[in-house]
């Protein structure tokens, strides 16, 4: 039993060591993005959207510039460019109001209205994605994890094998999987079909990746599709639904490239 | 042991049970013992009640008396009937004194009692009639009518009766041919029609009358004719008043209905009888009236294209609320039509607001009918209820409603109109939608903008990799892994050796022998002098050796021999050497507890062989 003690604290140690290595702030001064606050309370939009771009530039990851950068957009009438903003501020702060509603408004003035898609990933996507970030669904897991070898642990090594313990480790293992499986799904999701926001302000789809195929259907700023794969300059799109096709690379834009 | 402890768990269960009994039990019969005790008391308080009841004499009882008249409006000539009541008591009652009531002839009519009992208790009621007939007009006040009962005077309260001159029309709605035979029994029955000659869906009233100068029989029974051609609606209450005629008063009885003609041309309305039972000695009589014949008058042949058929007097009154709406959401319209006539002939006259509201959504409307009666007239209300949607922003006036119809008393065609009404209609709010049919008060959007940026915070983010691409977090995933994976190993090893006596004895030897050596050693430094406690090192020395020998061969101690050793060393392929040394030293062993003076070898030394010994053979028994 002490031998156990000592496991569990040496883990607890880990995570907390771990954990501060993870959140530790590499603070940057916020005079510039205060800066661009007050061109946007000008109303110079173009002005600030240069000082908010630079700044993502420069390394500053944080939703609220990103948000801030997306108000901007959208009132320099650039709904490609705003959702687009919208979207990795909300990946970045995914349980912040203000971005949803905003985002929901220029989504609304799409003139691409997509019908939600029904599959098994989206369905995560929408208990997960609304409401944690993938980094935090990790950590997540790996608490969940950490608690299921622990309890496994004591049920191995306890001598009396108590129902209690016994309906403990069920219950942790079947949350486990389903965190296990959700974390999967979605992080295949958006790591094999990164999502991408359509920027030109109307785009033809192609049948092929060349100007020379079929027009299949065209996409207008600020739609959301799935890419799948790159070609010489042209990408392979997906939609909701089974519309699929090649366009210009350049009238998308990822909106994670690090996934 | 095992079953003497069941029983005693059993035990404390019975005990408990039998306590909840007795607890119940104890509960219950303070209640019968309660019971029993009040049942005395009772039975004490109600003789005391009953004594007091008979105690009571009718004069203390709540004695009424009250004055009513038939009808408080009359025209001079005819009669009202006064009724006095008394309620509470029936001996020794005089008549009232009327001698005070002026300005009215006063016959009585009789009088009459009642009695009753009522849960036991007697109530009695002595009703005196009076027919009272006016000598002048104007307002005439009967004064209080006071009455002696056991010694006590009670009086009613007054009453005032409106007398109004006589009218002569009154006297021509009598009928003037009496038929003799039955005017000779004072009985008989008309019927008569209000308007001969209405205009088709103008109001006309069938009216039955019976005259009667005696009393009835029983409860008359009164058929009417179907109505064929007409809707038929009841006037009620039945109308009852006094007439004379010739010499005699009767009581005229009234029963009306409304017709409204829904035929034009001659209608004949076939007779009414009214069935009077008999009693034992004279049989029942059915009384007949005449039929009476109705022209029914086309409407005049001018009628607006508008027209549908509503005949009466109606007014028009629309509502509309709210006047302020997004769009999307619903406005009530609604129309009320007021007025005499038949309201089921009226059209619902918001039909019309589809054709005039293009861009509007309607709905179907409720309707919502009242009929009531106004004096002789039919009359009503009829609520029309439309939700109107708009479709679309702006201004809009929702144009004026009408309704034609036809007044029979003027003999035109009318029309009224409602007003019409404006109606902001704002951008559909976002919350609701199109096509929601909330109501109640609620914030209205006036118009959507996206939320304004957030202001700068002192430090920002900088990048940093994501969770996914620190070694840390992969790593962290692995320790549990690896604990886990130890102590799997851990429970096996335990499992192995509670399984297998043998190797856990052999893997314990070396331990067990070293603590019998330390022990060993702790006595010769304690005891270096005294040569007596020399036998006693030797003995654990030698002990500790067979004990490891034992253990790690799976043995018993006791049974270990030179030979026996040195065959089984041999088996297990030990060293010759060791298995030399191992015998010397429990050669050694024996003989320093038997002769240790003769050994003349230090017990140290011995110690430290046989802990070598050990440690040589911890290699070969393997």
């Amino acid at each position: 039993m002490r031998k156990l003690q000592k496991c569990s604290l040496l883990i607890q140690s880990f995570i907390l060591l771990f954990s501060l290595s993870a959140c530790q702030p590499s603070p940057i001064p916020a005079d510039e993005l205060a800066e661009a606050n007050q061109l946007y309370e000008q109303e110079d939009y173009p002005s600030a959207i240069e000082i908010y771009q630079t700044l993502t530039i420069q390394g500053v990851d944080d939703g609220l510039v990103y948000y801030n950068l997306g108000n901007a957009y959208y009132k320099n009438d650039q709904l490609g460019q705003a959702i687009l903003n919208y979207r990795r501020a909300e990946r970045r702060m995914p349980r912040d109001a203000d971005v949803k509603t905003n985002l929901a408004v220029a989504k609304g003035q799409c003139q691409d209205q997509l019908e939600a898609e029904q599959s098994l990933g989206s369905f995560f996507s929408a208990v997960f994605a609304g409401w944690l970030s993938l980094s935090e669904s990790l950590i997540i897991l790996l608490i969940i994890w950490t608690m299921l070898c622990l309890v496994l642990i004591l049920f191995l090594l306890s001598k009396s094998q108590s129902g209690i313990l016994r309906i403990f480790l069920i219950i942790i293992s079947l949350v486990f999987i389903f965190a296990l499986t959700s974390t999967t799904i979605l992080s295949f999701e958006r790591l094999a079909k990164p999502a991408a926001i359509v920027l030109a302000s109307e785009v033809e789809v192609k049948s092929g990746p060349a100007e020379d195929y079929v027009t299949e259907f065209k996409l207008h700023s600020g739609t959301e599709v799935q890419m799948i794969e790159q070609q010489n300059g042209w990408s392979r799109i997906q939609i909701s639904g089974d519309l699929q096709g090649w366009l210009p690379t350049e009238t998308i834009e990822i909106i994670f490239m690090g996934e | 042991m095992k079953r003497f402890i069941k029983t005693r768990v059993k035990f404390p269960k019975i005990l408990l049970l039998s306590s909840v009994i007795a607890l119940l039990l104890l509960m219950m019969t303070p209640v019968h013992i309660q019971a029993s005790l009040s049942l005395n008391p009772i039975t004490n308080t109600t003789k005391q009640s009953q004594n007091r009841l008979s105690d009571l004499s009718p004069a203390q009882d709540e004695i009424n008396f009250t004055a009513q008249v038939d009808r408080q409006t009359v025209y001079l000539g005819e009669r009202i009937t006064l009724t006095l009541i008394l309620i509470g008591t029936s001996k020794s009652i005089n008549s009232p004194d009327i001698r005070t009531i002026e300005g009215f002839s006063v016959t009585s009519s009789g009088r009459s009692s009642q009695l009753s009992f009522v849960n036991g208790k007697k109530s009695s009621q002595v009703i005196f009639t009076y027919i009272l007939q006016p000598t002048h007009s104007g307002t005439i006040t009967i004064p209080p009518i006071s009455i002696r009962v056991d010694g006590n005077w009670l009086e009613t309260q007054a009453l005032e009766i409106e007398v109004l001159p006589a009218v002569e029309a009154d006297e021509s709605a009598a009928p003037s041919d009496i038929p003799s035979e039955l005017n000779e029994k004072g009985l008989f029955v008309e019927a008569e029609l209000s308007n001969p000659s209405p205009y088709l869906g103008e109001q006309t009233n069938y009216i039955f009358r019976l005259y009667q100068a005696v009393q009835l029989n029983g409860r008359p029974e009164l058929i009417m004719p179907d109505f064929v051609g007409f809707l038929a609606y009841d006037l009620s209450p039945n109308k009852q008043y006094n007439l004379e005629l010739g010499n005699v008063t009767y009581l005229v009885t009234e029963v009306r209905k409304a017709l409204f003609p829904t035929q034009t041309g001659n209608h004949e309305i076939q007779p009414s009888s009214l069935i009077i039972p008999g009693d034992f000695f004279s049989s029942g009589i059915e009384l007949q009236t005449e039929s009476v014949s109705m022209d029914v008058q086309p409407l005049p042949g001018d009628a607006p294209a508008a027209f549908t058929g509503a005949v009466g007097q109606f007014e028009l009154q629309s509502e509309l609320s709210p006047l302020d709406i997004n769009t999307g959401e619903p406005l009530t319209y609604k129309l009320t039509i007021n007025g005499t006539g038949n309201l089921d002939t009226v059209p619902d006259a918001t039909e019309t607001l589809a054709e005039n509201l293009s861009d509007w959504r309607i709905y179907d409307s409720s309707i919502d009918s009242q009929i009531q009666q106004s004096g002789e007239q039919i009359s009503g209300k009829k609520i029309i209820e439309r939700l109107l949607v708009p479709q679309k922003e702006g201004t809009f006036e929702i144009p004026p409603v009408e309704l034609v119809f036809f007044n029979p008393q003027s003999e035109l065609y009318q029309t009224v109109k409602t007003k019409a009404h404006q109606v902001n209609v704002l951008p559909a709010s976002e919350n609701t939608g199109a096509g929601s049919l909330l109501e109640g008060n609620k914030v209205i959007r006036l118009d959507s903008d996206i939320r304004h940026i957030k202001p700068a915070p002192s430090v920002l983010h900088q990048n940093k990799k994501a969770i996914w691409q620190m070694p840390a977090y992969w790593i962290a995933w692995l320790i549990p892994a690896l604990l886990l994976a130890a102590a799997i190993v851990l429970r096996n090893r335990r499992l192995h050796l509670s399984n297998n006596l043998a190797q856990m004895r052999s893997l314990q030897a070396r331990k067990k022998a070293f603590e019998g050596i330390k022990k060993a050693r702790r006595l010769s430094k304690k005891s270096e002098q005294k040569t007596a406690s020399q036998d006693e090192i030797y003995n654990i020395a030698a002990q500790t050796l067979h004990q490891y020998l034992a253990d790690k061969l799976d043995l018993h101690a006791a049974s270990l021999t030179m030979l026996l050793v040195r065959s089984i060393l041999e088996d297990n392929s030990a060293n010759p050497d060791a298995i030399e040394r191992t015998l010397n030293a429990l050669q050694w062993a024996d003989m320093g507890r038997f002769a240790p003076i003769a050994s003349g070898r230090n017990a140290e030394e011995l110690l430290d062989d046989i802990q070598n010994i050990i440690n040589d053979l911890e290699e070969e028994l393997k």
